[in-house]
């Protein structure tokens, strides 16, 4: 067996290990969109609930189910299209930085999640700033003396807090489905 | 609680516990890179960069807070 299938075999056997979906289930009910969800919006599924779980989804509970669809057989074709689809507006790296892998500067690199993200993290930023400015515009060089940092700065803030939910609520999630609370 | 009758083998429970908050502080470090850099436009700010290297012990630190508070719970409650 050469090495390349050695590590498709154990890409083909780790995600498709029940209490990997079920944390990816578990994190997805807690996460952004779940919350939404829950009370209505993008509940009924289409359009509404792609969108919702696309831009408000637990970024781990994503990259899990992408890797366990792809490599499941069981899935269906339309399964398999909408994770793309997911997995093409998160960005082809699902955020993996672009340099690391050569991709810096390229398609790769860029997502119109990421750009619809911009411009709704930069809507919240003039919110709490005041400032009639766009995320492009401010791209890290504009210095905000009332908040002492830069608008990329802050939009950078919001992801990383973002992730760092995500990140909590996948190991809770995990967590408690390796204990058998969560199914 | 304790644990449940669908639980998860004991050697997977502890690979659970020791493995998934460095795994997943990794992933956000990685993800958080990503952001930054298609945020900043490439160059990322020495700022960002400092609170990215403090945000992964943050939250490696908090992953472990949740599944051994968690065992704790499962094991001795």
């Amino acid at each position: 067996m050469t090495a390349w299938e050695m590590s498709e075999e154990t890409f083909r056997l780790s995600p498709s290990s029940p209490k990997l979906t079920c944390a990816a289930k578990t994190a997805s009910k807690y996460s952004i969109a779940g919350r939404l969800q829950a009370v209505g919006i993008g509940a009924n599924g289409g359009v509404g609930g792609f969108l919702t779980n696309t831009f408000g989804g637990n970024t781990f509970s994503g990259i899990s189910n992408l890797i366990s669809t792809a490599v499941s057989s069981n899935q269906t074709d339309g399964q398999v299209l909408t994770q793309m689809g997911k997995a093409y507006l998160r960005g082809p790296l699902q955020g993996i930085p672009a340099s690391l892998v050569g991709a810096q500067g390229t398609a790769l690199g860029s997502s119109p999640t990421g750009l619809v993200r911009n411009a709704a993290v930069g809507t919240v930023f003039n919110a709490v700033t005041g400032a009639n400015e766009t995320i492009v515009t401010l791209s890290g060089e504009v210095s905000l003396s009332t908040v002492g940092t830069t608008a990329a700065e802050f939009a950078t803030g919001v992801g990383e807090a973002k992730f760092a939910l995500d990140a909590i609520t996948y190991v809770g999630s995990l967590t408690a489905c390796g204990f058998g609370w969560a199914h | 609680m304790p644990v449940g009758p669908d639980a998860a083998p004991l050697w997977e429970q502890v690979l659970i516990v020791v493995l998934s908050p460095p795994l997943s502080a990794g992933a956000w470090w990685l993800l958080s890179r990503g952001w930054g850099q298609s945020v900043q436009g490439g160059s990322v700010s020495q700022r960002t960069r400092t609170r990215q290297t403090w945000g992964f012990w943050i939250v490696l630190a908090l992953g472990y807070l949740v599944t051994i508070s968690m065992a704790v719970y499962a094991y001795f409650f």
